[in-house]
């Protein structure tokens, strides 16, 4: 099997930092980033990854609109997204389902099992 | 105030009496006036006699104009005589009607009988209760002696005299051979009588006394004509009398009522007084309360219990932009500042229902004022009631608390943000720290991964504050709603348990559920936060080795639980297997039994979960303030132990939002019990786990 590709959208570079070194390091998967919704969706359209690690809060576009464009072009509408909260509230989580995200994982996050916690929502085997 | 009120029935009674007493005078008027009628008639008579008796000596004038010069003259001088004595009597007559005055008439009287008869002495006697008489008026000669105001001692023949004679008439010619009682002509001598004339004067057909005449310097022959004309004069002695009688009588009446006049005239200007001084204060005193009630800050109004407004105070129509005249009178729901949503009127006026049932109504609302200002107020109903205990009114008050709100708001806001952006860092930290310290970035020293250990665990706590701090000041906010759905007690039980099985080992605590099915609604999610997060704390305050039990008992609507009495058993337990069966039976007690835990529970109020441990127990004067934010019964136990301070506070909060009660109950070295008590709604079917 080959090495899996994961896109992580994130305005925060530290987090990017961490996220990508813990799934490099635990699950040995290739990771791109992206700052900003809109580059996320360019690198998603370019770079084909099978899963994106989107977080909510970001200024210019938020995780929402950048998951709405994402569904909304069909090159990238088929790739899982994980969306990446603070807001832990159980009617958000519901709420963000409803939408068509495959899961969401609570910021702050356990570098050490967010590739397992990832995995679990893909139905991915490690 | 009841006291200074005129009382209505005691000026009714004072006009009764009024006019009774004006029906006794005009009564008393009418017989006077009709007394005097018959004295006028009386005086007619007496004209008519005299004009009769002039006729008569006319004609006799004429028939002796025949005779001889010396009968003529005899006869002339006769009736010179009688006709004198005629005028001498209707003068008389007159004169004592002329008078109403009883001192006057019988002055009148004896002075005129004395000139007509030419007597010594004219008395009228009173007859006294034992038959004396009591001289009352007197002419007398001057060369007698006077004897007004003495009492003669009574005659004691004179009764007899008179039955015999039949006529009101005692004629004595002369004294010393008269029939009288030798004592009283002693009395008499003794004064100079010589001869006597007496005649009774009755008053309303009783004797009231006598007109007697006295001779003195001789004995005198009384001859028909004088006694005729006494006797005239004592009748009409007797009217006058009972007409001053009368009169007197009618003048001490009216003295009389006059004085009860005057005296209720004074009582009634002094409640008029009373009264004007009582309504003086009573305007001051609405004054002052009209004042308070028209500046008060907050919005105030009385209703009556079904709802209709009484009256509002200034503040609220200016708040509202409405004129009294709108409201008042009106429901109070179809006032402009419920006018926001039907909702806010239907639950006002539900509200209204339970208040005039006697509960204090309190809840935060939106109300609108003026120019569409929203404005929310902390509004409140309070029953007023008589001493029957009877609701009569409701005292209706708001205060605005919108500036409030608005910095509550930015509170939150100001929290929530914090949060949200300590969260981002600390992830980043967090994160990196777990990473380095895999080792797999490198080797560190001893002491370096000893520095890394304490900044990653110290980055937990952080972490987990941070968390259960936007938790409490989301659900506090009420950003959070719970999210309720029909929930198996038995599975939050048993997934509670579950997931805290690997931190009792770890404090090697033996974990015991005995999970019982029931069915009711419930946000899962924040019951299971709420169970773990007692478990939590149950199994870090354990003794390694001891148990923490996790239970729970179905009760009725007001079943209480007898929870001290429980920790007494729970001490005694010997191991952890027996605890549990005698846990669910002993817990059970007060309530509905459950022989077996997964037994069906008809119509249960409530769901009561129990988390016990054999920690080392909170003192009685911390079991309510622990529920309080960083209130840890030791300080200390936060670093200790893990913990932040907040889990228990959120805990109350999510039970709270359930409609439940969590408390907790302990006795210090034998252990806790914590209950969370949650309201089962009517009509879940329970699933028959």
């Amino acid at each position: 099997m080959s090495t899996r590709r994961i896109l992580i959208i994130d305005d925060e570079e530290a987090i990017l930092a961490v996220a990508k070194l813990s799934l490099k390091m635990v699950a040995e998967w290739d990771v791109v980033t992206a700052t900003s919704g809109p580059e996320g969706v360019i690198k998603a359209e370019s770079e084909q990854p099978e899963a994106i690690l989107l977080d909510v809060m970001m200024p210019q576009m938020d995780g929402i609109s950048t998951f709405k464009q994402l569904q909304a072009n069909a090159k990238t509408q088929a790739i899982p997204v994980i969306l990446l909260t603070a807001k832990a509230q159980a009617v958000e989580q519901l709420q963000y389902k409803q939408i068509g995200v495959t899961g969401v994982i609570t910021k702050p996050f356990n570098s050490l099992t967010l590739a397992n916690e990832m995995a679990e929502l893909l139905d991915w085997r490690l | 105030m009841g006291t200074d009120r005129l009382n209505p029935d005691s000026e009714q009674e004072l006009e009764q009496r009024i006019q009774e007493r004006t029906a006794d005078l005009l009564a008393d008027i009418a017989r006077l006036k009709q007394d005097i009628k018959e004295r006028d008639d009386e005086l007619r008579r007496l004209k008519q006699a005299e004009a009769s008796l002039r006729k008569r000596l006319d004609r006799w004038q004429l028939a002796l104009s025949g005779a001889n010069d010396a009968e003529r003259k005899a006869a002339e001088d006769f009736l010179k005589r009688q006709n004198q004595r005629i005028h001498l009597l209707a003068d008389v007559s007159r004169k004592i009607h002329q008078s109403l005055h009883l001192d006057e008439i019988l002055k009148t009287t004896v002075t005129e009988v004395q000139k007509l008869l030419q007597a010594d002495r004219v008395l009228i006697n009173q007859f006294q209760l034992d038959g004396a008489e009591k001289v009352l008026a007197e002419a007398v000669k001057p060369e007698w002696p006077q004897v007004l105001g003495q009492l003669f001692r009574p005659d004691q023949f004179l009764q007899s005299r008179l039955q015999q004679s039949q006529s009101p008439v005692l004629s004595d010619a002369d004294l010393q051979t008269a029939k009288i009682d030798p004592g009283f002509r002693d009395s008499l001598q003794q004064i100079g009588v010589k001869a006597r004339l007496v005649v009774t004067i009755l008053t309303n057909n009783r004797q009231w006394g006598v007109l007697t005449v006295h001779h003195c310097c001789k004995t005198r022959q009384w001859r028909p004509f004088e006694i005729e004309v006494l006797e005239q004069l004592a009748a009409q002695i007797g009217i006058a009398l009972s007409q001053a009688h009368l009169l007197n009588h009618l003048e001490e009446k009216v003295a009389e009522r006059t004085a009860e006049l005057t005296a209720a005239n004074q009582q009634l200007h002094r409640e008029i007084h009373q009264r004007r001084r009582v309504e003086t204060a009573l305007r001051q005193s609405e004054r002052t309360f009209r004042a308070i009630f028209d500046n008060s800050f907050q919005f105030m109004g009385l209703l009556k219990p079904d709802g209709l407004l009484i009256a509002v105070n200034q503040t609220i129509l200016d708040f509202g932009g409405v004129a009294l005249s709108d409201v008042v009178g009106e429901p109070f729901w179809q006032a402009r500042w419920w006018t926001l949503s039907s909702k806010t009127q239907r639950r006002l006026q539900d509200s209204i229902d339970q208040a005039a049932q006697g509960q204090f109504i309190r809840y935060e609302v939106d109300v609108l004022g003026s120019h569409n200002r929203i404005a929310t107020i902390d509004f409140s109903l309070k029953p007023v009631t008589d001493e029957a205990g009877q609701v009569v009114l409701l005292i209706s008050e708001g205060r605005d608390i919108s500036d409030r709100k608005v910095i509550d708001r930015m509170k939150d806001d100001f929290v929530s943000v914090v949060s949200h952006e300590l969260r981002t860092p600390l992830t980043s930290i967090h994160g990196s720290l777990k990473l380095l310290a895999t080792g797999n970035l490198g080797d560190l020293s001893g002491e370096g991964r000893q520095m890394l250990e304490i900044a990653d665990e110290n980055t937990d706590r952080l972490v987990r504050l941070v968390s259960d701090f936007l938790d409490l000041q989301r659900i506090e906010s009420g950003k959070v709603k719970m999210d309720k759905r029909l929930c198996d007690s038995a599975e939050l039980m048993e997934q509670a348990a579950k997931a805290m099985q690997g931190m009792a080992q770890q404090h090697s605590v033996f974990l015991s559920p005995t999970p019982i099915s029931m069915i009711f609604e419930a946000d899962f999610d924040y019951i299971m936060q709420t169970l773990t997060n007692l478990l939590s704390n149950a199994i870090k305050f354990s003794p390694p080795g001891g148990t923490v039990w996790l239970t729970a008992e179905l009760c009725g609507e007001e079943a209480g639980l007898g929870e001290m009495g429980k920790m007494g058993e729970m001490g005694s337990r010997g191991d952890g297997g027996d605890g549990e069966t005698q846990q669910v039976a002993s817990a059970n007690r007060g309530s509905q039994p459950i022989q077996n835990p997964k037994s069906k529970i008809q119509n249960p109020g409530y769901i009561t979960f129990q988390i016990k441990d054999q920690g080392q127990g909170i003192p009685v004067d911390k079991l309510e303030s622990i529920f309080g934010r960083f209130q840890q019964v030791d300080a200390s136990d936060s670093r200790n132990k893990g913990g932040t301070g907040l889990g228990l506070a959120i805990c109350r909060r999510i039970v709270e939002q359930h409609g439940g009660k969590i408390w907790a109950e302990s006795k210090l070295d034998r252990g806790s019990v914590f209950y969370v008590k949650l309201p089962v709604s009517t009509g879940i079917i329970h699933s028959g786990w």
